[in-house]
């Protein structure tokens, strides 16, 4: 297995998406950021990102630590507006709808783009109460139904065989790995379009990580990916675009063997290149 | 270069030293857990002995007359008023936890919080006049259960209202956060996880909380008098026996039987709070079987 690790590691096209960027090309514009603006109180926290992604498209966000990359991710399902003096200038809209708009359904809105968190976060109940509490609390099926979901959604995520006998056992029983992807299958159960990934294998041994990247390569075209993370690697195996931030700005965005091996400017060359951050 | 200290190669002396200090670290600690459990072993030792020997049924089963019969009225008075305390007391200290840990801003905040820990620092005799004052008196509720149970719930509300508070306050930020972004409602994410969370910290302030309260006898004397009859279920104009009341008085007759009485309502006193704790325990070990640490 470890092998496995390092090979796909070398080679940047293996372990590439199955979608054909020409696909990606004709899919719907799904997310769409203009004149992004990003602040704490006086700081400006990010500014001048704009980006036009298409539905089904895996996004990699890079840059070194500090440089806005999460506060753009958080943004995009509004999990910054209870940090205190957070404001937003310009637009983000997904599939047409403004999500900066203070009328926005914001329960609706994070159904629709869910969340992975860098560390695992099962709630405390049972396995099969994780995967159904968005369910429940998106009233998006009748009881009878139930059953089905949670073995779909963990089938989803290859789950399913480790936990089938033990779905009422506490999800703090499996190892980390497991509860990432188990975290994964409790999104997948709502139905997202959008699933905003913050570094969501920097605390997983190479399997886990292999595990979650093969997952995240068969969910598209169904679901866009947009992943913040601090490999390299990862990014050039992953995604078909990386968005560079650098001190709070977007440096450089483009279709990922672009970034890697073309970039136009300097911070990129020097950040892809290993030698900064 | 220079600055850095030379390290020490010679393991064997350090080694020594931290042998020593272990010991009289671990001995002290030793010290220290004695100290705590015998006197609680001490005192329940102490009634069990003086109690046991003499103890019969009917002081369950009978009332009490005059310095002697039974224990039944106090029995059903302590419980009646615990179980009321538990109410009125469980209900506004566990909403003002929840207000305070997630609600309250500023200067709301701080008033509530001051005014809060000034209510705990007051002793619970000048409590017990305050209640006997309004509500005995001004409110001509006469010596009553409710007179008793209120003014012991305004007593133990701030006990209560902060324990929630700070376990609803370690509820890990992941939890809400996840919660957050899959969409839940606020109050979702209260009722399912921060709650459901925080619940050993505030089971444990209620268990504290309805212990001050089964073993107060100050406030009570103002407020609820004693009375040897059976509680009738009258929330006003009907005093209440309890049995701290009769610990303290029936040890101060002269009479044989009077003391083993004071003895008996000694040994349920402590009963009733080995049940308290016991069932906290059974409650927060059945709701946290699916939590990250166990209760």
């Amino acid at each position: 297995m470890q092998d496995l690790v390092v090979n796909t590691e070398d080679d940047p096209h293996k372990g590439q998406p199955a979608t054909e960027p020409s696909t990606i090309e004709l899919a719907e514009i799904i997310l769409n950021v203009q004149d992004l603006q990003i602040g704490f109180g006086s700081k400006v926290v990010i500014e001048e990102v704009n980006l036009d992604l298409r539905k089904g498209s895996i996004v990699s966000l890079i840059g070194p630590t500090g440089s806005g990359k999460t506060t753009f991710l958080r943004s995009i399902n509004r999990m910054n507006d209870k940090v205190s003096g957070f404001w937003t200038k310009g637009h983000i809209t997904i599939s047409g709808k403004e999500v900066l708009s203070p009328d926005i359904d914001l329960l609706e809105l994070r159904r629709n783009v869910g969340m992975l968190f860098q560390r695992a976060n099962p709630f405390p109940m049972s396995i099969r109460e994780n995967i159904l509490s968005g369910v429940k609390a998106h009233k998006l099926a009748k009881k009878s139904s139930h059953d089905d979901i949670v073995r779909d959604s963990l089938e989803k995520v290859g789950l399913w065989k480790a936990v089938e006998k033990r779905l009422s056992d506490s999800p703090f029983r499996l190892s980390g790995g497991q509860q990432q992807l188990l975290c994964l299958a409790r999104s997948l159960a709502v139905q997202p379009r959008v699933l905003l990934l913050d570094e969501p294998t920097s605390a997983l041994d190479p399997i886990s990580v292999e595990a979650v990247e093969n997952l995240i390569s068969k969910l598209v075209p169904e679901i866009t990916f947009i992943v913040v993370t601090h490999s390299l690697a990862q990014a050039k195996r992953i995604s078909n675009h990386t968005m560079f931030f650098y001190d709070g700005k977007l440096m450089e965005s483009g279709p990922t063997s672009k970034i890697f091996e073309d970039p136009e400017m300097p911070e990129t060359q020097y950040y892809v290149s290993g030698r900064m951050g | 270069m220079s600055n850095i200290p030379t390290i020490d190669t010679n393991l064997f002396v350090p080694r020594k030293r931290r042998r020593y200090i272990n010991r009289v670290v671990f001995t002290l600690g030793t010290l220290a857990l004695l100290l705590l459990i015998s006197p609680s072993v001490w005192i329940i030792g102490q009634v069990l002995v003086r109690a046991i020997p003499h103890f019969s049924f009917s002081v369950i089963t009978t009332n009490g007359v005059g310095l002697g019969g039974g224990l039944k009225n106090d029995i059903v008075g302590t419980t009646l008023i615990t179980a009321g305390v538990g109410v009125v007391a469980g209900t506004i200290g566990i909403l003002t936890g929840i207000y305070l840990s997630q609600f309250a801003t500023g200067q709301v905040a701080g008033l509530l919080r001051g005014a809060s820990e000034v209510l705990a620092g007051i002793p619970s005799i000048v409590i017990g006049y305050v209640g006997y004052i309004a509500l005995v008196v001004h409110f001509h509720w006469g010596f009553s259960l409710g007179a008793g149970l209120i003014t012991l719930s305004v007593m133990v509300i701030p006990y209560i209202a902060k324990t929630t508070e700070v376990s609803l306050r370690q509820v890990p930020s992941s939890y809400t956060e996840g919660a957050e972004a899959l969409g839940f409602k606020p109050t979702r994410i209260l009722r399912l996880i921060t709650i459901k969370s925080a619940l050993p910290g505030i089971v444990t302030g209620m268990i504290v909380a309805l212990a001050i309260s089964v073993g107060e006898t100050a406030p009570l004397l103002y407020t609820a008098g004693y009375s040897q009859n059976m509680p009738h279920l009258a929330f006003t104009h009907s005093p209440v026996g309890y049995l701290t009341y009769a610990v303290w008085t029936f040890y101060n007759q002269p009479t044989v039987t009077a003391q083993r009485l004071s003895y008996d309502a000694a040994m349920l006193l402590i009963f009733m709070l080995l049940a308290l704790i016991a069932s906290s325990r059974i409650i927060v070990s059945r709701t946290q079987r699916h939590a990250e640490t166990k209760g």
